[in-house]
């Protein structure tokens, strides 16, 4: 166990490295630059500028560098906000992210399970239509759609939720509702699916058999391998909601990462860019291992060597 | 030949007879005829603005209302409409194009080249593929043909990796083997024996693909990265329309009714074909 945690620690180093080359030299050959203005700089200035970033060296000799400094934890300075680092803004603005992100998954898991439970054991009864029904629409809504007309009747024409905004519990809501809602529904789908599969198995026959009593049955015995295929969908949601928040931070006018990387993309911002792609792409690959990990403990059929 | 025509006009009765899935399947194509023909019926275009009246409720003159610089909302949503359908299907085939012809490989010449290539595509799973897309569409520019490119690059992952189990599976059958002591070239093998039986599954999950990437590029276009205006699509329509809904709701519902709608018909039409072709399937 602890040598295959190892080994996958240590695959992503190279994917990392093949990562930051490709971003790197893609944001680079784009058109324009970080110090594009509408009235052109002076040559003079702009290769003051050039110089005091490194730009007006060759790409590798860039690359090379960033990846020595990002090595040390330093992801540079941004171009488009002076007097700010890349590090800075990532840890003032990712708490927010995240916080958003944990509950919404959290949310995602409680309803999809919750539902998905109930849709299995009364399958093809009224509950089980509903919830799937239920599910559809939150598969077939995006959530910009949804965002936006929620805050149409809570905020607006309700006028119980606030339209947007950070800081109070009560702004929470919405994001949080929106972001988890097509999670919730793909859950509750992979969690009817799991448990369907398992409740018609032999050992659940067995217990029944047995005189073992219906709640946990159900509770415990089924419930444990159909939460599997969720198990597995954690990685993915997770990142899933993370890029979703992109739209979502937007729209509730959220303080939290997702904002800056549309914005220093276009901005050509190429610290920016980088640093957010890079602190993405780790996170989600450590959570992905994480996911995998916690796996081999709920499924006793899978070893990883 | 015969036998594989029959399998597929059994998984055709059994579509139809999904009620659910053919009320989809005719709304889909009155949506898609809409918005094919709907344009050269009604006398606005796209992008004739009529400053004047601004943004109007729905009337008899503009059936659903004008935007804030007096465009035709319906003609909109019908252009949106088109734009989404046609980079669902396109970035689609892309997708389909890439993942089949990958995963056959993979799975055909197996060994250490599958090993490899599958890690490959576990490598690329585990990434924030959006963020690519963003930065491919500020670096490649943003028009509609990058779009679709884009797009299908990154959603052939599933794609390879569902054609490649299918190919493991059927590679050591009898009918595979025979074609290889008649000494067929792998190539034919692949195009002609593999990829046809090799098929069902992955149609299924191109339907559902459809939607998926319908979603993916409106979400594109809310962001400002998609379509770019006078032309929209339904995403960039709801953007619009999300920015302005205090004053004029009807310029958010409209096109996110339509949206959903399409959305609805697609996911609906992907499950009945699953139930059709291969009930057991888990998508």
């Amino acid at each position: 166990m602890i040598k295959y945690t190892f080994k996958r620690l240590l695959a992503i180093i190279p994917v990392m490295l093949l990562l930051s080359f490709f971003t790197f030299i893609m944001i680079h050959i784009a058109p324009g630059g970080p110090f594009d203005t509408e009235r052109k700089l002076p040559p003079e200035v702009m290769k003051n500028i050039e110089k005091k970033y490194h730009l007006d060296e060759p790409l590798l000799k860039q690359y090379l560098r960033y990846v020595g400094s990002a090595l040390k934890g330093d992801l540079g300075p941004s171009f488009k906000f002076p007097g700010t680092t890349v590090s800075g803004i990532i840890r003032e603005s990712f708490p927010k992210t995240m916080l958003l992100g944990v509950c919404s998954l959290i949310l995602a898991l409680i309803i999809g399970v919750t539902a998905g439970t109930i849709a299995a054991y009364y399958q093809n009864s009224i509950k089980d239509h509903i919830s799937m029904s239920i599910s559809m629409i939150g598969i077939c809504i995006p959530n910009f759609v949804m965002a936006p007309l929620l805050v149409l009747i809570f905020a607006l024409y309700l006028n119980i939720l606030p339209v947007a905004g950070w800081g109070k519990a009560s702004n929470l809501i919405l994001p949080i509702f929106c972001l988890a809602l097509p999670y919730a529904a793909y859950i509750s789908r992979l969690q009817r699916g799991g448990m369907l599969e398992i409740l018609r198995q032999d050992y659940i026959q067995t217990a029944r058999a047995k005189g073992m009593s219906e709640k946990r049955i159900v509770l415990i015995h089924a419930f444990k391998g159909g939460v599997l295929p969720v198990i597995s969908f954690l990685g993915p949601a997770l990142s899933g909601i993370l890029v979703g928040s992109l739209v979502i931070e937007t729209i509730f006018g959220i303080p939290g990462t997702g904002r800056f990387l549309v914005q220093s993309s276009l901005n050509r911002d190429y610290t920016m860019v980088m640093g957010m792609v890079l602190f993405y792409s780790i996170i989600i690959l450590l959570l992905n291992l994480l996911v995998d990990i916690i796996y081999t403990f709920l499924d006793p059929r899978i070893r990883y060597e | 030949m015969n036998k594989s025509k029959s399998f597929w006009t059994q998984a055709i009765r059994r579509f139809l007879r999904n009620k659910r899935a053919f009320i989809a399947l005719i709304i889909l194509c009155l949506l898609m005829l809409a918005s094919l023909l709907g344009p050269y019926f009604i006398k606005y275009s796209y992008y004739a603005q009529d400053l004047i009246i601004g943004a109007t409720s729905p009337s008899r003159d503009h059936l659903l209302g004008t935007d804030t610089l007096g465009r035709d909302l319906l003609v909109r949503i019908m252009y949106g409409g088109r734009i989404s359908i046609l980079i669902g299907v396109l970035a689609t085939s892309v997708a389909l194009f890439i993942g089949v012809f990958y995963g056959t490989v993979a799975g055909y010449i197996g060994g250490r080249t599958d090993n490899v290539m599958m890690r490959v595509v576990d490598m690329l799973y585990a990434l924030p593929y959006m963020f690519f897309v963003i930065i491919l569409m500020v670096v490649f520019g943003r028009n509609i043909l990058n779009l679709f490119l884009a797009l299908g690059a990154v959603e052939w992952l599933t794609t390879s990796r569902i054609t490649r189990g299918q190919v493991l599976s059927l590679k050591n059958k009898e009918f595979i083997e025979a074609a290889k002591a008649c000494g067929t070239k792998p190539i034919f093998i692949i195009f002609r024996h593999l990829i046809p039986n090799a098929i069902s599954p992955v149609v299924v999950y191109a339907t559902l693909l459809i939607p998926e990437i319908i979603i993916f590029e409106s979400f594109l276009s809310f962001l400002g990265l998609g379509v770019q205006p006078p032309m929209c699509s339904l995403g960039s329509l709801v953007a619009d329309g999300s920015k302005l809904m205090e004053l004029f709701p009807w310029l958010l519902i409209f096109p996110c009714s339509v949206l959903t709608l399409l959305l609805f018909c697609l996911n609906f039409i992907g499950d009945g074909l699953r139930d059709a072709i291969d009930p057991k399937m888990k998508l």
